[in-house]
């Protein structure tokens, strides 16, 4: 099926070449660190399944996921081209490719919410989850999890604001298609970064930043808070806010929320 | 000063083969040291502080062996008197570092429920990992690049840490 997809309409040529499809999995990302641990996986080495019964999210957190719906699957990458320094360049070609699948199939209103969630406008379509193994100053390896909601219509209430790729647009789609789409897109994206084309990298992140360009309320650290204009990140990846004074000001995770 | 500015002094003074550079306006004070200076760089500013992100990766092969580590990061004092009893003598000149590539923040274990990945006194193999250091929302497992004794845990869990610094202290006959 998935073999199909791939020769005909989304052509990927290394990523999901090595395909593993698993009827159910406690989490892909897991499943790809064993992997990792007792061989060495192609570059591109896809772990997908329909049914992931305990995704991992940021740091001890859940990603939920309805069995039979929606696309969950982990990408392993040897991206030993890159500094470890310039990791963030993996979220952001990572984010990038998710929002063109969201695009490709007619969502107009996506965009990457800082530093690595896919939004539809105010709501939260994907996440993503990278986890690196370094030794020394290289990349040992690197997977790439994805939880993309395709067709779930209905979430736990405990999620803050989810939706879903039917719920955007009242359609049902093909998971094999979306997979293709990703396994593509993400190659294309990879390809560029190899190239090093970084500055058109952070400049296409920086443009599909959500809430950029408009005035936004944010949060301190310290629970003050301020008003500024989200304009990119810089290649550390930190927010680049600017001020009512006027200038830039580079923001880490910690130091902000949003209001 | 924006942080473009900062960057592009950075950079000239790490073109130029200068050890240190100071420089202060008003409230605003930079002081940078380069490679040469400590083998470690950053940038102190009353508003922020920027790892530096040396243009070619001069960076020495690292663990590098014998150099104690050069300013002992405030967390040390929470290591309890106890430990010391594990390093009767605190010659460190035979000790090998593990420092963070990075900066973000230094996890000792996988997640909050699950145990340290290492503690003083365990022994552990080169390319086993030794903690997590998160940046930006990416996870990444720091693999040691030595084998031996952990002596030393130089940091506390959930603390920021800049880049090369010194994480864990590791004895390579112990």
């Amino acid at each position: 099926m998935i073999k199909k997809i791939f020769s005909s309409d989304y052509p990927a040529k290394w990523v999901g070449k090595n395909f593993i499809e698993l009827p159910w999995v406690a989490s892909t990302n897991v499943y790809a660190t064993s992997l990792l641990a007792k061989s060495k996986p192609s570059a591109g080495t896809v772990i997908s399944t329909f049914d992931q019964q305990a995704g991992l999210g940021q740091f001890g957190s859940k990603w939920h996921s309805t069995a039979g719906k929606n696309v969950t699957m982990s990408i392993i990458f040897y991206p030993e081209f890159l500094e470890v320094q310039q990791q963030f360049l993996l979220s952001q070609f990572i984010s990038l490719a998710v929002l063109n699948v969201i695009l490709e199939n007619g969502i107009k209103d996506a965009t990457i919410k800082w530093p690595n969630d896919i939004y539809v406008a105010d709501r939260k379509v994907s996440g993503i989850l990278i986890q690196n193994s370094l030794l020394g100053n290289k990349f040992h390896y690197c997977i790439v999890g994805i939880g993309l909601n395709v067709n779930q219509e209905h979430f736990p209430s405990l999620l803050p604001n989810p939706t879903s790729m039917k719920l955007e647009t009242g359609v049902s789609f093909d998971l094999y298609k979306i997979i293709a789409q990703l396994c593509l897109f993400v190659e294309r994206e990879f390809e560029n970064l190899k190239r090093g084309e970084t500055e058109k990298i952070k400049e296409k992140y920086s443009s599909f930043l959500y809430k950029k360009d408009v005035e936004n309320y944010f949060s301190n650290s310290d629970g003050s808070s301020f008003s500024g204009i989200i304009r990119g990140v810089n290649i550390q990846g930190q927010l680049l806010i600017e001020m009512a004074e006027g200038h830039l000001r580079p923001f880490s995770l910690k130091e902000i929320s949003y209001r | 000063m924006t942080f473009k500015e900062i960057q592009d002094l950075i950079k000239l003074v790490s073109r130029t083969g200068l050890t240190e550079f100071k420089m202060k306006d008003g409230e605003f004070n930079v002081h940078i040291r380069t490679e040469k200076y400590t083998k470690e760089t950053t940038v102190h500013s009353t508003q922020q502080i920027v790892p530096v992100q040396t243009s070619m990766p001069a960076v020495p092969q690292y663990p590098i062996a014998a150099t104690p580590p050069p300013a002992p990061a405030p967390e040390v004092a929470a290591a309890p008197p106890a430990k010391k009893a594990e390093t009767p003598a605190e010659d460190t000149s035979n000790l090998l570092e593990v420092k963070s590539p990075i900066v973000g923040t230094f996890y000792r274990s996988p997640s909050p429920d699950k145990p340290a990945y290492v503690k003083v006194g365990d022994t552990i193999e080169k390319g086993q990992v030794v903690c997590i250091i998160e940046a930006m929302k990416l996870f990444n497992e720091i693999e040691s690049e030595v084998s031996g004794k952990i002596v030393k845990v130089l940091m506390e869990d959930s603390s920021p840490v800049e880049y090369e610094q010194v994480l864990f202290l590791v004895d390579p006959n112990g």
